[in-house]
């Protein structure tokens, strides 16, 4: 016989056990993977990148770089009315860290950051010394609020579906409610599905 | 020698395919837990015993750990094995030709489980309470989106009205989570949705749903819409008739949910003629079906226009398995409901009843079940004949063993599918209390049958806010 059963069980043990292990490898934060055709850090990025640019390319900055002054920021509630559950402080936290860094806008601490900062300030007023302690009434208001919603079309049929994401961020003077900027990504994505698999 | 080794191998195949007991054995360990609302023992054993669900029934384990945990009040844990059982559904979505293969050498159950549509909708709708329960309003409506797109899916493949493609409840639960959020006319179109819904599905349209529903069509300018769904004026006041109102919404839990179990028909098959099946049905009572077998092979076809002699004709005995509705008695009736501010108690209302949706469930796949079990029987049938040719001796015990053996394992392997949630309540009922924005203590009472109550709970402490939902969740499973 040209292969007794030993040479063929010697051949097909490491096959089976390299097909067992779990295989891990590194790859660019900036690759783009779809493995199931649902939001993912590339949709997120995209939006960052989008909102981003336009964000500080756009006039409403003029007013406060005229007057020399730099605006204040708080993030609001960016509404998920998509059919996903999105983390949308992925691209929010983006967002934020970019303009922070252009030195041209500042932000503040959110809601629930803030009640969080209250409670250590309140508890500094009766255990730290009172020359570190921080006081109350001193925090910075907000000239402007970002808010925002995701939402989706999707049309499907069997295993095909076309989804539609439409990302709108808004910064609201908070003063006079005026909307000083509106920005818009829209990502549309053609989803196939295999029917059968082995 | 060889045939020894083909007999034992054939009984270690079967021995293995043979293992739906598995599911026999959850439902024992698990149901006295449950009826005595101690879940996290429940939730503890599963954990412990992950092989008694198995490979195929992944979606199965994370949604009965999902579920006790909902019970318990562990809504984030509860969300993260549910939403695990969503994805796994998702996975399923490709069948698998090696899978589909086996299940028609073997039985259903060694395909994966993937779920019946009703438990797919509750499993949507308790990660929605989940959320809701952190007040996480647009992440429920989520859930309500996720959820239309399947029964869109459902609706296109199905055609007609006849089958489960929407839920009452859920549109119901959805127009109330949609006018939390301020989205009256979502709400609306919801509404609408589970009027139309429960017209057309097992369970009857609660009174106070045709209602409200009058009401709120009539409050938000679409009387046409009462029109359509042929609703008539109510007779009795419904509180709670306005848009955005903050309330407390309790959901409640009832009773010991349904579960499956398997039918055994016995008859014969005459080949390429008729399939002749009997089965005794727990009353006592015996039913016959009678379907035609699979045409004659070509083979046979080719024998016959020579003017040779065919096979047809023969008759075999056969067996298989269908599986059938297991309903189980419970004391719990409704729950009453007392709240701070009111002077009676609130009574709940059913919105779904889950022996009812299983009963629909097997009725509407009883025709591709039957088709599948048939097809599988008789190419089994016919496969243990040609076995039993081959493997016979010329040693006659020995044949009379083979041929014995043969047939009892060939019927060993014949298993229905009997897996589903069993964990699910026998129904779902609901109380709504309009109130004004505020702190409230409630105290919910579990009612039998004879108006005794059976348990008690107090929830302290919830803090209504303006236009807003509070829900509380309660189970009973006596």
């Amino acid at each position: 016989m040209f292969l007794s059963k030993k040479r063929i069980i010697c051949w097909l043990l490491p096959l089976l056990v390299v097909g067992c292990t779990t295989k891990v490898s590194r790859v660019q934060s900036d690759s783009t993977m779809d493995l199931t055709g649902r939001w993912n850090d590339t949709d997120s990025r995209l939006v960052a990148e989008e909102m981003i640019n336009d964000c500080l390319s756009q006039r409403w900055l003029y007013k406060w770089e005229e007057e020399n002054k730099r605006p204040t920021v708080i993030v609001g509630n960016v509404v998920n009315k998509s059919h996903e559950h999105i983390s949308v402080e992925t691209f929010v936290k983006n967002m934020e860290r970019a303009l922070l860094n252009s030195g041209k806008v500042d932000f503040v601490a959110t809601k629930s950051e803030r009640e969080q900062l209250r409670d250590e300030k309140a508890d500094m007023a009766e255990n730290a010394s009172v020359y570190t302690a921080k006081s109350m009434g001193e925090e910075t208001g907000a000239d402007l609020m970002l808010i925002g919603t995701i939402n989706t079309i999707v049309d499907q049929e069997g295993n095909k579906a076309v989804v539609f994401y439409q990302t709108n961020l808004e910064l609201v003077e908070i003063e006079s409610n005026r909307k000083v900027w509106i920005g818009e990504k829209k990502i549309k994505k053609y989803v196939e599905r295999a029917k059968t698999k082995f | 020698m060889k045939k020894i080794i083909l007999f034992l191998t054939a009984i270690g195949c079967i021995l293995f395919f043979s293992c739906a007991s598995r599911s026999a054995l959850r439902k024992e360990k698990l149901a006295d837990s449950t009826r005595k609302n101690e879940f996290l023992p429940a939730v503890d054993f599963i954990k412990k015993n992950p092989k008694l669900y198995g490979r195929n029934n992944e979606l199965l384990y994370n949604l009965d750990i999902g579920i006790l945990y909902h019970y318990e009040g562990m809504h984030d844990s509860s969300n993260s094995y549910l939403l695990n059982a969503i994805n796994v559904y998702h996975d399923l979505f490709a069948r698998s030709v090696t899978n589909e293969v086996a299940s028609m050498l073997v039985n259903d159950n060694v395909r994966p489980y993937r779920s019946r549509p009703y438990e797919l909708t509750f499993l949507h709708q308790v990660v929605a309470f989940n959320f809701l329960a952190f007040d996480k309003v647009h992440e429920a409506l989520v859930e309500t989106r996720r959820m239309q797109l399947l029964f869109d899916e459902w609706e296109r493949k199905n055609r007609t009205d006849e089958k489960y493609t929407s839920d009452g409840m859920f549109h119901f639960l959805s127009s109330i989570v949609y006018d939390a959020a301020g989205e009256s006319d979502n709400a609306m179109i919801s509404l609408f949705k589970s009027v139309k819904a429960y017209k057309n599905g097992p369970v009857k349209l609660p009174s106070y749903i045709q209602n409200y529903a009058y009401n709120m069509f009539k409050l938000n300018d679409r009387e046409s819409d009462n029109e359509l769904l042929k609703l008539e004026p109510p007779k009795v006041q419904v509180p709670g008739v306005d848009n955005n109102i903050s309330e407390i919404v309790f959901i409640g839990y009832s009773g010991k949910g349904p579960s499956i179990e398997e039918a055994v028909w016995s008859g014969t098959y005459v080949k390429d003629g008729l399939l002749v099946v009997h089965h005794k049905r727990p009353d006592g009572k015996r039913e016959t079906m009678s379907l035609p077998a699979p045409p004659i092979p070509e083979s046979e076809l080719k024998k016959a226009e020579k003017g040779k002699k065919t096979k047809s004709g023969t008759t075999f005995h056969i067996k298989f398995a269908l599986p059938v509705l297991k309903t189980h008695s419970s004391k719990t009736k409704a729950f009453k409901v007392h709240c701070d501010g009111y002077s009676e108690p609130f009574t709940t209302t059913v919105i779904n009843d889950f022996d009812l949706q299983v009963a629909k469930n097997l009725e509407d796949t009883k025709a591709a079940t039957l088709a599948r079990t048939v097809a599988r029987v008789v190419i089994r049938t016919i496969t243990t004949q040609q076995t039993k040719g081959q493997l016979t001796t010329n040693n006659p015990l020995a044949n009379i063993l083979i041929n014995v053996g043969t047939d009892v394992l060939a019927d060993q392997l014949e298993k229905a599918d009997t897996r589903s949630c069993f964990l699910l309540p026998k129904t779902v009922q609901i109380a709504r209390i309009p109130v004004k924005p505020g702190v409230y203590t409630i105290d919910v009472a579990a009612m039998g049958g004879a108006g005794e109550v059976l348990r008690t709970k107090k929830f302290s402490n919830i803090k209504v806010g303006t236009n807003q939902k509070k829900f509380v969740f309660y189970s009973s499973f006596e």
